[in-house]
C-alpha cells in the first residue's frame, strides 16, 4: 500500500509539473495563427471596400478559429500527453530506481558479508520457464516456418533478430562484479533476480571460481535430496530458460556441469563429445557419480591416463567415479589395482585402494569398450604388466 | 358482383348508368382545363396584393433580424466582459503558477514540517517492522530493505530540494513560452473580430443596416449580419470556455504541487516498501 501510495504521488508530481510546457505551447502555437497577416482595406471604391471588408471578416474569423482549435487542441493533448509523458518518465526513473536500489544492495550484502552474515541470505532462484510461453510459441514457429511466409517475414525477423541478438549479449556487459570474492558472487546470485546479472555472476563463477560453483550446485541437490526441496530442478530450469533467451550463457554451465544436459534438453552424448579435458577436471564429484555420463565417458573413450590421474588425486571424485561406475554397470569381484597403480599413478591407485570392487567395476566396464588408456591397463594387467609402456610408467612413477 | 369477384367475368358485367355519365364528365373537365390558355399578364389585384405580402415580409422579417442582432450584441457585450475576467484569470494563474514559491512561504512552513516529523517518526516504525521482518524471516518486511531505508531518512529531509529541482526545471521550460503566451491570450480577445470591444461600434451599424433592408429589396444583409451575431456568440462562448479551463488547470497545477511537494516526505516513506 505504501509503495502505491509513492507510485501515486511521483505520478501525480511529474503529471502536474510538467503540464505547464504543452499548455504555454499551445497558447504560442495560438498566437502564432493570431499573428497571420490579413489584407489591408486601402481603397475608396465602395465595391471593393465591401469585397475587401468580406475578406478581412473571412481571414480573421479563420485566424480566430485556427487559433482557438490549436488552443483547445493543445490543451486537450498535454492533458492526454502529461499523462503518458509523465507515464514515460516514470518508467525511466524506475530503471534508474532499480540500478540505485540494485547498487545499494550490492553495497548493503557486501556490508553483511564482511560481518559474516553470509548464511543469512536465502536462496531466490527465480522460476523462469514456462510451459505456456513454449506452447503458445510454437505453434507461431511452425507457421512463421512455411514457404513464403517466411520470406514475407523475413526483413521483420531479421530487425527483430538483431535487437534480439544484441539483447541476447547484454549480459556479458554486466559489470560490477568482475572482482568480487567468490563468496561475494554465491551472495549476490542468491539476492539478484536480474537475468542479465545472474548470467554474468554464474558465467564468472564457473571460468573464475568452478570448485564454488560446483559446491553451491551439489548442495543444491544435496539440498533436495535432505529436505525434498526442488532447488536444483529450479537451477536447471533456470539455464534451460536462458538457453533461450541468452543462448550462450548457458554454454560454460553446461561444460562444467553435463548433469544438466537432461533438464535442458541436449544429448548427453553430445555434451560428453563436445567436453575437453580441462574442463572435465573442473567436474564436480557429483558430475562423476552420475551413471550415464560415466558410461558416456567410457563409450567415448575420455577416460585419458591424465584425466584418470587426475581424478586419483581427489578422493571425492574417486569414490564418486566409483559409485558411477557402480550405478552404470553393477559390482563384480576382481582386483586391478596394481595395474592402476602401475599405469596411471600412484596417488590414483592409492585412492581407489579403498575400494576393493573397482578392479570388477573395471573389467565389467572393458566388455562395454572402454577408454583406451583403461583397456591397455586391463590388458597389461592380464599380462602381468611387462610390455613396454608399463616400464614406461614405472620410471615415471620412481 | 360475381363477375366482379371472378376475374374472367371482369369484362362482362355491365356498367351502370350514371358510373359512366361520370366518368365522360371527369375527361371532358380535365381536357378543358389542360387545353385551356394560360394568361399572359398577371391582374393587377394579385400585383398589389404580392407586393403588400412582400413588404410585410420583408418588415417582419427585418423587425426579427434586428431584435435578434441587438439581443445577439447584448450577449455578446456579456460575453465579451465574461472573457475578459476569463482571460484576467488565466493570465493571473499563469503568472502564480510560474512564479509561486513552492518549498517556501506560509502554507509550505506550516505543512511540511508537520509532515517530516510525521515521516520521522514513521521511520522508526518502519526499523522495528523492519528488525522483527527480519527476525520472523519475513519475505515482505526484511533486512533488505535497509539499504533503501537508510536512503529514504537521508531524502526526507531534502525533499523540499527534490520537488523544488523538478518544478523548477518544467517551470524554465513553461517561461520559453512565457511572454508570446501572454500576448496570445490578449490577442484572442482583441484580434476577436465578433467580440472585440471594436465590435460595440460594428453594432449600432448593423442595426442601422437591418433597419434601412426593411425599405429595401434585399434582406441578405440582413441575414449576414444574423449569421455574424451568432457566430460572434459561439466564438465567445467557446473563448471563454478555453480560458476557464486554463485557468482550471494553471489554478489546479499550483494547488495541487503545493500540496504534493507539503506531503512529500510521507510519499518517501513508501519508497523503502517498493519492489
Amino acid at each position: 500500500m505504501m509503495a502505491r501510495l509513492y507510485d501515486r504521488w511521483w505520478s501525480n508530481f511529474i503529471q502536474w509539473s510538467i503540464i505547464i510546457v504543452p499548455l504555454l505551447f499551445s497558447l504560442w502555437l495560438a498566437g502564432w495563427f493570431l499573428e497571420v497577416p490579413c489584407p489591408t482595406v486601402i481603397t475608396s471604391n465602395p465595391t471593393e471596400i465591401n469585397d475587401l471588408q468580406a475578406e478581412l471578416n473571412i481571414c480573421e474569423a479563420s485566424q480566430m478559429v485556427f487559433a482557438l482549435g490549436a488552443l483547445v487542441i493543445g490543451i486537450m493533448m498535454s492533458m492526454s500527453f502529461s499523462a503518458e509523458g509523465s507515464q514515460a518518465i516514470i518508467k525511466g526513473a524506475r530503471r534508474l530506481y532499480q540500478g540505485g536500489v540494485n547498487a545499494s544492495g550490492r553495497w548493503v550484502s557486501r556490508q553483511i558479508r564482511d560481518v559474516g552474515g553470509s548464511t543469512l541470505y536465502k536462496d531466490v532462484t527465480p522460476e523462469k520457464a514456462k510451459g505456456v510461453t513454449s506452447s503458445v510459441g510454437k505453434p507461431i514457429k511452425t507457421v512463421l516456418q512455411l514457404p513464403g511466409i517466411k520470406q514475407l517475414v523475413a526483413p521483420i525477423r531479421k530487425g527483430y533478430g538483431a535487437g534480439k541478438e544484441t539483447y541476447q549479449q547484454e549480459w556479458k556487459k554486466v559489470k560490477g562484479y568482475d572482482n568480487y570474492s567468490p563468496t561475494a558472487l554465491l551472495q549476490a546470485l542468491n539476492y539478484t533476480s536480474n537475468s542479465k546479472e545472474r548470467a554474468k555472476i554464474t558465467d564468472l563463477l564457473v571460468n573464475k571460481h568452478p570448485d564454488k560453483f560446483n559446491e553451491h550446485v551439489d548442495k543444491l541437490k544435496t539440498d533436495d535430496k535432505a529436505n525434498g526441496t526442488k532447488k536444483f530442478e529450479k537451477f536447471a530450469k533456470e539455464m534451460n530458460a536462458r538457453s533461450i533467451t541468452m543462448p550462450g550463457s548457458e554454454k560454460s554451465v553446461l561444460e562444467i556441469r553435463p548433469d544438466i544436459a537432461k533438464q535442458l534438453g541436449k544429448d548427453i552424448g553430445e555434451v560428453i563429445a563436445k567436453a575437453t579435458e580441462k574442463s572435465m577436471r573442473n567436474w564436480s564429484p557429483g558430475v562423476l557419480k552420475d551413471p550415464g555420463i560415466v558410461d558416456e565417458l567410457i563409450k567415448q573413450d575420455k577416460f585419458t591416463k591424465s584425466f584418470v590421474a587426475d581424478i586419483g588425486k581427489d578422493i571425492e571424485k574417486t569414490k564418486a567415479l566409483e559409485a558411477g561406475i557402480s550405478a552404470a554397470y553393477g559390482l563384480v569381484g576382481g582386483a586391478v589395482e596394481d595395474v592402476i597403480k602401475r599405469r596411471t599413478g600412484s596417488s590414483f591407485a592409492n585412492n581407489i585402494s579403498t575400494s576393493p570392487n573397482i578392479a570388477a567395476l573395471l573389467k565389467t566396464a572393458r566388455k562395454k569398450d572402454i577408454g583406451e588408456e583403461i583397456r591397455e591397463a586391463l590388458d597389461s594387467a592380464k599380462s602381468g604388466g611387462t610390455d613396454k609402456d608399463t616400464d614406461k610408467d614405472k620410471n615415471k612413477d620412481s | 358482383m360475381r363477375g366482379i369477384l371472378n376475374p374472367k367475368n371482369i369484362f362482362n358485367e355491365k356498367a351502370p348508368v350514371a358510373r359512366t355519365v361520370l366518368i365522360v364528365a371527369v375527361v371532358l373537365i380535365a381536357g378543358t382545363l389542360m387545353l385551356m390558355p394560360e394568361p399572359a399578364n398577371a391582374g393587377f389585384f394579385e400585383d398589389v396584393a404580392t407586393a403588400v405580402f412582400e413588404f410585410f415580409f420583408r418588415i417582419v422579417m427585418a423587425f426579427l433580424i434586428a431584435v435578434v442582432v441587438i439581443l445577439a450584441a447584448i450577449v455578446n457585450l456579456l460575453l465579451i466582459f465574461v472573457a475578459w475576467i476569463a482571460r484576467m484569470f488565466m493570465e493571473f494563474f499563469l503568472e502564480l503558477t510560474l512564479t509561486h514559491t513552492y518549498t517556501s512561504g506560509t502554507i509550505f512552513d506550516v505543512g511540511w514540517p508537520v509532515m517530516r516529523d510525521l515521516a520521522n517518526m514513521s521511520l522508526v516504525i518502519v526499523f522495528v517492522a523492519i528488525g522483527v521482518g527480519t527476525m520472523l524471516n519475513l519475505q515482505t518486511i526484511n533486512k533488505r530493505m535497509l539499504g533503501r531505508f537508510f536512503v529514504v531518512a537521508l531524502l526526507i529531509n531534502f525533499t523540499p530540494i527534490i520537488t523544488g529541482i523538478i518544478i523548477d526545471l518544467s517551470n524554465i521550460a513553461g517561461y520559453v513560452f512565457w511572454e508570446s503566451a501572454k500576448r496570445s491570450s490578449s490577442a484572442l480577445i482583441n484580434s476577436n473580430p465578433f467580440g472585440g470591444f471594436d465590435y460595440l461600434g460594428d453594432v449600432f451599424g448593423d442595426i442601422i443596416a437591418v433597419l434601412g433592408s426593411i425599405f429595401s429589396a434585399d434582406i441578405s444583409e440582413a441575414i449576414a449580419i444574423l449569421v455574424k451575431a451568432v457566430v460572434s456568440i459561439l466564438i465567445n462562448l467557446f473563448l471563454i470556455f478555453v480560458y476557464l479551463l486554463l485557468s482550471l488547470l494553471l489554478f489546479g497545477r499550483t494547488l495541487m504541487l503545493t500540496i504534493l511537494v507539503i506531503l512529500s516526505p510521507i510519499a518517501f516513506i513508501g519508497l523503502i516498501f517498493k519492489r
